[in-house]
């Protein structure tokens, strides 16, 4: 004994039950923390040493610095890589992007993985409010990993951009195009050592198309699975982020309470990462689950907070995406003229970014409006601009031709409001690219029932 | 070779790669041999192939520990589904439960590293004890001795190990 405690040999001894232990120690060690405490400390200890697995594991031998070396290496020459293509980035933003192909042409050495990444982040950017400058930055993207040496960094830097295009292909609208840029990425991808982690990137871009797609059925598994991926990762940052997309595929579903509980969840969790892009966009979501709840105070109130913080971080897409919601709401709640002070400018910026597709569902609300107050003249004002829109060379052809017989109804002034909502869902259906537009079939639904 | 194989590394670059290899590479290996029982020859190209991916993600990782161990289970599952092979395994979706797999590694690592180190009587003693599982008897005729003898040399031979395994965990933290 040492003082008046056990020692260690003593401890390991009463731990084994031999024979012969002092008289009084079992009834000492029960009553004394210090000695009991130190008795588990050595179970403990001795418990892994029985472990058979650390014994066979004990006999591995290695030697890691070749390796460490080599990692060294790669991560240094990323880095350096990196660097060098902000540089080449600052200069050709200094040349203006009608120069770029004819500077990386006599510049055949800046062409690196890293300025691909670079043109790619850049287009990630600014995917929500110019996604057809995305695809353009992209395009470059493509021709310098095209002259790239290092198959795996062809791979990388290709799967990477077609992650990227397939989210500017959904903000445009092109949904299969962008559903065949997540397959494309999945082969680049899948061809890098532990390629898990990307592929996960390239399952939440196809959950966001399908979602947009309104195939809600394949996009909440996928989502469901790729958040899975990211736990398994220890990495619950991207795992809260991708279940944003979960909770809004159930909105959609119809399960609103449980999308709610999720936003809120996520709300707080963002909250505590000081993530204001994200909180933003969960205020936004909480706004659009006031709507489905009739709760336009609420409702309201969220989305201009949403509103004023999207503004601080520069997002105008997605302000504008917001003042479509307040309208769509206010329109719900027959507010007329304060649904058209939003409707309107989201209608034109859309326009102006590109963003057709939005453009035109934004503009059946706005028609809806005329027709309900019988404003035969602006309506057709709007129908006619709408398909004339849509006659441009890369727009859905299935949304053309819906716009175009909306045209023809408001012109005859047969157009009704069982009309538009044909029409809302027609064009958010991607189930209908390639097929011919049939109008519903028309019932008595003059423009005087569409006062009530 | 790529141009990033060939170029110097700034010395934070080396010090942080350095660092996660001898910190983690050893509970890689042990999950990837012990717990998903990789076959030895593939052990090495599975985790060099994990630290490269890691390589490639280090600027989006916010828990390096955790987003190691992900990706060593994600590649041992693809590696036995590459082979047919629909193996169980067993995986936390907590960070809480993936940094106790880590700390639980972590110690069996220790403790088979300070079997590596022990002077070769001692090793033999706790291998034949804990691993042959030799009774006290047993030990005293192998090594041609009393059994108070060999239960001392036991004793001995567990603390000195432990000594040492608490003085690693003690540096490391």
């Amino acid at each position: 004994m040492t003082g008046d405690h056990y020692d260690d040999p003593e401890l390991l001894a009463y731990a084994e039950q031999q024979a012969g232990l002092p008289e009084g120690m079992e009834s000492h060690v029960e009553k004394c923390q210090q000695c009991m405490k130190r008795l588990r400390s050595l179970r403990t200890f001795t418990a892994l040493l029985q472990d058979t697995n650390v014994h066979a594991f004990s006999r591995r031998f290695r030697n890691g610095q070749r390796e460490i070396d080599e990692f060294v290496s790669l991560a240094g020459g990323r880095v350096s890589t990196d660097s060098e293509a902000d540089e080449t980035f600052e200069l050709l933003n200094r040349l203006g992007p009608e120069h770029w192909m004819s500077w990386l042409t006599d510049h055949p050495s800046a062409r690196t993985r890293g300025l691909a990444e670079r043109f790619i982040s850049e287009a990630r950017r600014g995917l929500n409010d110019r996604p057809e400058r995305g695809l353009q930055l992209l395009d470059l993207a493509v021709e310098v990993a095209n002259s790239l040496r290092d198959v795996f960094e062809i791979a990388e830097c290709r799967g990477n951009v077609e992650v990227q295009r397939a989210s500017a292909l959904r903000h445009l609208g092109q949904y299969p195009a962008a559903l065949e840029a997540t397959e494309a990425a999945g082969c680049f991808l899948s061809h890098l050592p532990a390629p898990t982690f990307d592929l996960a990137f390239v399952g939440w871009a196809r959950a966001n198309v399908l979602f947009s797609m309104t195939r809600y059925a394949e996009a909440l598994p996928l989502i469901r699975d790729v958040e899975r991926t990211f736990l398994s990762f220890g990495d619950p940052y991207h795992a809260a982020r991708a279940r944003l997309l979960e909770a809004s595929i159930l909105c959609e579903q119809g399960d609103t309470p449980t999308a709610e509980g999720i936003y809120r969840d996520l709300l707080r969790y963002f909250e505590g990462d000081e993530d204001q892009e994200m909180i933003a966009r969960l205020t936004c979501n909480l706004s659009d689950c006031a709507v489905r709840r009739d709760d336009a105070v609420t409702a309201q109130s969220l989305a201009r907070k949403a509103t004023a913080l999207f503004t601080a971080l520069g997002r105008p897409s997605e302000v504008t995406r917001l003042r479509w919601s307040l309208g769509h709401l206010l329109l719900r709640q027959e507010q007329f003229d304060a649904a058209l002070l939003e409707l309107r400018p989201a209608a034109a910026d859309f326009e102006q970014r590109g963003m057709i597709t939005s453009m035109g569902e934004v503009s059946l609300d706005i028609a809806e409006i005329h027709l309900r107050l019988g404003e035969w003249d602006e309506a057709q004002t709007l129908a006619v601009h709408l398909a004339g829109v849509f006659l441009k060379a890369d727009a859905p052809q299935h949304h053309a031709q819906a716009y175009a017989a909306l045209r023809t109804a408001v012109e005859s002034r047969s157009a009704t409001i069982e009309l538009i909502d044909y029409v809302r869902g027609y064009v958010a259906s991607a189930e209908n690219e390639g097929r011919l537009f049939e109008p519903p079939p028309l019932r008595s639904l003059g423009p005087q029932d569409n006062h009530k | 070779m790529p141009d990033s194989l060939t170029a110097a590394a700034p010395p934070d670059v080396r010090e942080a790669i350095e660092a996660a290899y001898r910190a983690h590479y050893g509970v890689l290996e042990y999950v990837v041999v012990q717990r998903f029982r990789i076959p030895d020859a593939d052990v090495r190209p599975l985790i060099h192939d994990v630290f490269v991916s890691y390589i490639r993600h280090r600027p989006r990782i916010r828990d390096p520990r955790a987003w190691l161990l992900g990706a060593a289970f994600n590649s041992s599952r693809q590696y036995w589904r590459g082979r047919g092979r629909e193996e169980d395994l067993s995986w936390p979706q907590t960070v809480a439960g993936i940094a106790a797999v880590a700390d639980d590694v972590a110690r069996r690592v220790d403790v088979s590293t300070v079997l590596r180190r022990l002077p070769r009587r001692c090793r033999e003693v706790l291998r034949l004890r804990f691993y042959e599982e030799y009774s006290s008897e047993e030990l005293a005729r192998h090594f041609a001795t009393t059994v108070g003898y060999a239960r001392k040399m036991v004793h001995r031979c567990v603390l000195n190990a432990r000594a040492m395994f608490e003085r690693m965990a003690g540096a490391r933290s």
